[in-house]
């Protein structure tokens, strides 16, 4: 059996595949299934899920979407790319655009299960962030100029300072 | 060599018993989890990687739910050991073309088993045969308080562990539960099944092993959203659901039954009558065969083989493992032969023991 995308090469991988409603079996060979992104094990599809974030928020106005993450040094860009984060103070470096994303994601934006009885809790205090992150906002939309470049100042002091405590 | 431990033993999840195993194949729980000390598997180093594997070493000596693990580095492994361990679940595709720094556990019975640097620096899975989700979510539960007390992961009270991947982000819990539904197929029920389960926000996978091989009407279900709910409450909901579509297959079995009888009987006759005499045969053609047959044991037709045997034919005819039994590198074709003598072989013995003769 041939691939049903490129009509070249032999089929190999057979799976389902549900669109508007109507099932859809597909027969791929290995290479158009990697484009596909079939094969691997990532059910939701991160780059896709980054881009529409992005559309809603432009990297005009995300200060955010050009820096990198201080402490592994992965940048925005990279992370869009990959879907993969670079280590755990990456949530904080790009909470900004992480928070709309795991809204999206998951319809929620707290952790309400299982808590570790040891760990460093104190290690990421996005608690913090995001009232900061809320203080900003509402700056913004109020058109307070002054007060919110203090509260993205603060934010990066606060960033700077937590990367430093934590190594 | 460690390997052929593995080929010649059944895992638990392929026992095909367990609750509702007449439709519910296997039931999995994963915690996706991060140390706080390295950066994640995409910005760690190669010595990182080392260390936490030698450090995870230990740590298996040391538990009690790891007693009698295999500890397997993946550099150690040629092509063919890692395909067999993804066709066998225990590994994922991309773990397998993971570089220095990787490794996994295998727990016994492969019950258990962590992989080490993957997507994140450990994955911990439970895997039981039939529907037992909430022992699977106990079982893990333990394991990770067990590790919890000598490694440190990276976790923040308002979005609970952190993960590489924000999909994953809050419990890093994933349970899937792999259901076998020939009648919904068959009474074209799949599709408004199918499309329920999505709008509920769950993920249905056809793949079976590897990803290379045909459905065999088996289908994976799993929680997506890991933040906002509490691990019960995920694990209860996915229960949930599953029932739901175990009541709908067992009613589309009583209707075939009841309405159609000849007609699944005569399938069933036919995939068999294949299955024992062919002597070339695809992955897909066998696949697509077995599950006809598992349908069959299921609904009594069939009574000369146990479902175990079609679990694990379901597995041993996958090309990794047939390539390991040959104990050698096979072209498909060769594959296609030797898979059909492997399914005669088995056949042929579970026809032995009971001198029972067809009608």
């Amino acid at each position: 059996m041939l691939c049903n995308v490129c009509q070249k090469t032999e089929a190999v991988v057979h799976y389902a595949e549900i669109v508007n409603g109507q099932m859809k079996k597909m027969d791929l060979c290995e290479a158009c299934a990697v484009d596909k992104g079939v094969g691997t094990n990532v059910s939701l599809n991160m780059s896709d899920l980054l881009t529409e974030a992005s559309e809603s928020t432009s990297d005009k106005e995300n200060p955010l979407s050009k820096e990198a993450c201080s402490s592994c040094k992965m940048t925005y860009l990279e992370f869009k790319k990959s879907g993969r984060l670079g280590c755990f103070h990456c949530y904080q470096a790009f909470y900004r655009s992480l928070a709309p994303l795991l809204e999206t994601i998951h319809h929620n934006s707290r952790h309400v299960g299982k808590t570790p009885v040891k760990s460093r809790a104190d290690a990421v205090d996005l608690e913090r962030m995001q009232k900061l992150h809320e203080a900003l906002s509402e700056a913004i939309s109020n058109e307070e100029y002054e007060q919110a470049a203090k509260v993205r100042d603060q934010i990066r002091e606060f960033e700077k300072k937590q990367n430093k405590s934590s190594k | 060599m460690k390997l052929h431990v593995l080929l010649n033993q059944t895992g638990e999840w392929l026992r095909g018993s367990g609750p509702d195993a007449e439709i519910v194949i296997s039931c999995r729980v994963r915690l996706a989890r991060n140390l706080s000390r390295f950066p994640f598997p995409a910005k760690s180093t190669n010595e990182d990687k080392k260390k936490m594997v030698s450090l995870l070493e230990e740590l298996t000596a040391e538990s009690k739910y790891l007693k009698e693990a295999l500890f397997l580095r993946l550099n150690k492994l040629d092509e063919l050991d890692r395909q067999f361990l993804v066709e066998r679940h225990l590994i994922s595709r991309e773990h397998a073309a993971g570089e220095d720094g990787s490794a996994v556990i295998i727990g016994k019975r492969e019950l258990v088993n962590i992989m080490i640097n993957e997507e994140d620096h450990l994955r911990l899975q439970v895997l039981h045969s039939g529907f037992q989700l909430k022992e699977s979510w106990s079982l893990i539960n333990d394991l990770d308080n067990d590790f919890e007390k000598k490694l440190d992961f990276a976790f923040s009270p308002r979005l609970g562990y952190l993960t590489s991947c924000p999909t994953n982000v809050g419990t890093g819990l994933r349970g899937s539960v792999m259901l076998h539904l020939p009648a919904l197929v068959l009474t074209k029920q799949i599709n408004q099944v199918l499309q329920a389960i999505l709008k509920l926000g769950l993920a249905v996978r056809g793949l079976y092993g590897e990803g290379t091989e045909a459905s065999g009407n088996l289908f994976q279900i799993s929680n997506q959203v890991t933040l906002g709910k509490s691990e019960e409450e995920i694990i209860s909901s996915l229960e949930k659901v599953i029932r739901q579509i175990i009541g709908h297959e067992r009613n589309a079995r009583k209707l075939l039954i009841k309405d159609n009888v000849k007609q699944v009987e005569d399938r069933v006759g036919r995939a068999y009558g294949i299955l024992r005499n062919a002597h070339v045969i695809s992955s897909k053609e066998a696949i697509e065969l077995l599950s006809t047959l598992r349908m069959g044991v299921d609904l009594g037709l069939l009574t000369k083989v146990e479902r175990q045997t079609i679990n694990e034919l379901f597995l041993l005819t996958q090309p990794a493992h047939l390539q390991k039994i040959a104990g050698e590198k096979l072209s498909p074709e060769n594959r296609d032969i030797k898979r059909s003598n492997l399914i005669r072989e088995k056949l042929d013995e579970a026809d032995k023991p009971k001198k029972k003769k067809r009608k």
